[in-house]
């Protein structure tokens, strides 16, 4: 199992209520799966997705990524995690706007402490696979916004992670450059065997995924 | 789990440069509040350094000089008796110690003068009047007559002479307590009359040759000072030890600040009184960085909730702003230092003209300052203001910074740019 939920909880301690986003989630995601997590606004999908990222801590329960109990992980280590273990893509793009195309890939690589002539080679290859090779030297302001999130894909698989984290990745695109990019997705899941975990609302995203897993008020049903 | 690789420390460096760029007027604005403050303090401070140059010259150019050899009890208790024997060999001595650029021994007492009826107090100084006019101003003070033209001249002072009723060719007694125990005397005609300025050197000082002096006093070879000029003031503090070498044994070196303890105090009150200015000015800039710096971290806060969401560490987003804040304040010094420069280097070299300045012209009179004055340039000057403004931008820029470290990332992540 690339990841394993038990009874995982997470409540917000708002000012007036606790706000409850998971209780008691039970979820397991395998090697090679495309899972998306489907969901009304508030179900707590992206709550999951980040607490399996180590973007969040849940307030009980355990969660194991590639064999690592992410629950009791320092700060860094939690850091550590993210930069070699998971690739993230956001809805909203959220590339370095200062850096171009690749140099925002090569900067997760150079945060590793990859060398120069590996880290192009690897960055260039990565946008090779996204189809937008010609686009490198372009800054994200330069891009539009299938293009900024076909780079932002590239930027999590470029450090080859065991899970990719897509987190409403069709939020601001329009269909035809929705299905552009779920395409690519798709290849990377099947011939590159990349485990993808989807948190979306959108019908779209989950025709394409291998396994849909249902939240609602926290709870899987 | 280490932090940063070096690698990615060159990267910090680029993408920290580039986010500059992303709002240049802020950018351009900080860089030259920075500038402006450090035009102005190392201004200041330049005006400053050569106007205690000015003060320490003109104080130590009258008669003390830069340094003085004396017997140890001397200064505390200035008796005739306390002197140092075997003055020539000493003065000869101390004039071959590098970066000494005069000497000349002195042999005082403080004793009647009398002319017919009139008799004053006054400090009698016997002087070597070719030694002493190679570092004491006194001679150029003269308001009539020559300067001890032979060796049984006196130079008064014009208040003395006025005091006492004398005119050019008249003849003085002067009588004190000798070196060993006796009536000191020694018979002078008035040759020469200056005017300091000074009203308490004017009536209470008169110089004779150094031998009449000595034989009048029996002094013998003895002398109570040897006064000496060096090449630079400041530098006397450096060259201690090698003037205490060149020293009898049982003697006492006094530098000027020792000497004329009243214009160190002087310096270091408007050294102080300026430091507050200077001071305000540095905090009001620092606040100035910190508000953009405080910016710039609202600002990017969902950028910063993606970079530590791809695994960058907090203390990694705080290098990349410290090296921010950095190249702000490298702009700043350069313009800051680049505008010093061209405003005190023409003037370093031509001086200020002060006499026309009201309330200056007096200063001029009175203290003996020159009428132009020469703002001076040093590493200090150069160096302590951005030094501070240094420690300033980086304490501006990391207070915001540590909001990383505390920044949750999801909620960083969903702010709004």
């Amino acid at each position: 199992m690339v990841v394993e939920c038990r009874n995982v909880s997470r409540t917000y301690d708002d000012d007036t209520v606790p706000v409850h986003a998971l209780q008691g989630v039970d979820f397991q995601l395998g090697a090679g799966e495309w899972v998306s997590l489907a969901g009304p606004s508030g179900s707590g999908k992206s709550t999951l997705l980040h607490v399996i990222g180590g973007l969040d801590q849940p307030t009980d329960g355990s969660v194991v990524v590639d064999g690592v109990e992410v629950t009791t992980l320092t700060a860094a280590e939690l850091s550590d995690l993210r930069l070699n273990k998971i690739g993230f893509v956001f809805q909203a793009y959220n590339l370095i706007p200062v850096l171009s195309a690749l140099e925002n890939v090569e900067f997760i690589l150079q945060l590793q402490g990859v060398d120069r002539a590996e880290r192009r080679s690897r960055s260039q290859q990565a946008l090779q696979s996204m189809g937008i090779a010609d686009l490198e030297n372009r800054r994200p302001g330069e891009m539009s916004g299938g293009q900024q999130q076909r780079v932002a894909i590239a930027r999590a698989i470029v450090t080859e992670p065991v899970l990719l984290l897509a987190d409403e990745p069709s939020a601001n695109l329009d269909t035809s450059t929705t299905r552009e990019l779920l395409e690519v997705l798709q290849s990377l899941n099947r011939e590159r065997g990349v485990t993808i975990l989807t948190a979306t609302h959108d019908p779209m995203v989950m025709g394409y995924t291998t396994r849909q897993v249902n939240l609602r008020d926290g709870s899987v049903v | 789990m280490n932090s940063a690789p070096p690698r990615a420390k060159a990267l910090f460096a680029r993408v920290a440069w580039r986010n500059l760029w992303r709002r240049r007027l802020r950018t351009w604005m900080s860089a030259c509040g920075i500038g402006f403050a450090i035009f102005l303090v190392t201004v200041g401070m330049s005006w400053q350094a050569g106007t205690y140059d000015a003060w320490i010259d003109s104080a130590t150019g009258l008669m003390s000089g830069h340094a003085q050899v004396q017997h140890p009890a001397y200064f505390d208790n200035p008796e005739v008796r306390h002197n140092l024997a075997e003055g020539s060999d000493l003065t000869n001595r101390l004039a071959g110690v590098p970066g000494v650029v005069a000497v000349a021994p002195r042999a005082e007492a403080f004793a009647l003068v009398s002319a017919e009826e009139r008799s004053f107090g006054a400090m009698v100084i016997g002087v070597d009047p070719v030694r002493d006019a190679a570092l004491s101003d006194l001679s150029s003070h003269l308001a009539a007559g020559e300067y001890l033209p032979r060796l049984d001249s006196a130079f008064v002072g014009t208040a003395l002479a006025t005091n006492l009723g004398i005119e050019l060719g008249d003849e003085i007694v002067v009588l004190g307590a000798a070196a060993e125990g006796g009536v000191g005397a020694l018979v002078s005609r008035v040759d020469g009359l200056f005017e300091t300025g000074q009203p308490e050197v004017d009536r209470s000082v008169l110089q004779v040759g150094l031998a009449a002096m000595q034989a009048g006093f029996e002094l013998g070879d003895a002398v109570h000072r040897v006064v000496i000029k060096t090449r630079d003031a400041r530098g006397v503090t450096g060259m201690r030890a090698t003037l205490e070498a060149a020293m009898p044994a049982g003697g006492r070196l006094l530098d000027w600040n020792e000497l004329l303890p009243e214009l160190e105090q002087a310096i270091q009150i408007d050294r102080a009184t300026a430091a507050m200015t200077y001071w305000l000015l540095l905090i009001v800039v620092a606040m100035s960085v910190v508000n953009a710096f405080i910016m710039t971290v609202f600002e990017r806060t969902r950028e910063f909730g993606m970079l530590l969401a791809i695994g960058m560490r907090p203390n990694s987003i705080i290098a990349m702003l410290t090296i921010e804040a950095l190249c702000v304040w490298a702009m700043g010094t350069a313009i800051g230092i680049a505008l010093c420069l061209a405003v005190v280097m023409p003037l370093s070299s031509v001086g200020f003209d002060i006499s026309g300045i009201e309330g200056m012209d007096a200063m001029v009179g009175q203290l003996m300052m020159p009428e132009r004055l020469y703002p001076a340039l040093n590493v200090e000057v150069l160096v302590e203001s951005p030094g501070w403004m240094l420690l300033g931008t980086l304490l501006a820029a990391l207070i915001p910074a540590f909001r990383v470290r505390r920044m949750p990332v999801v909620e960083a992540l969903r702010e709004e740019e």
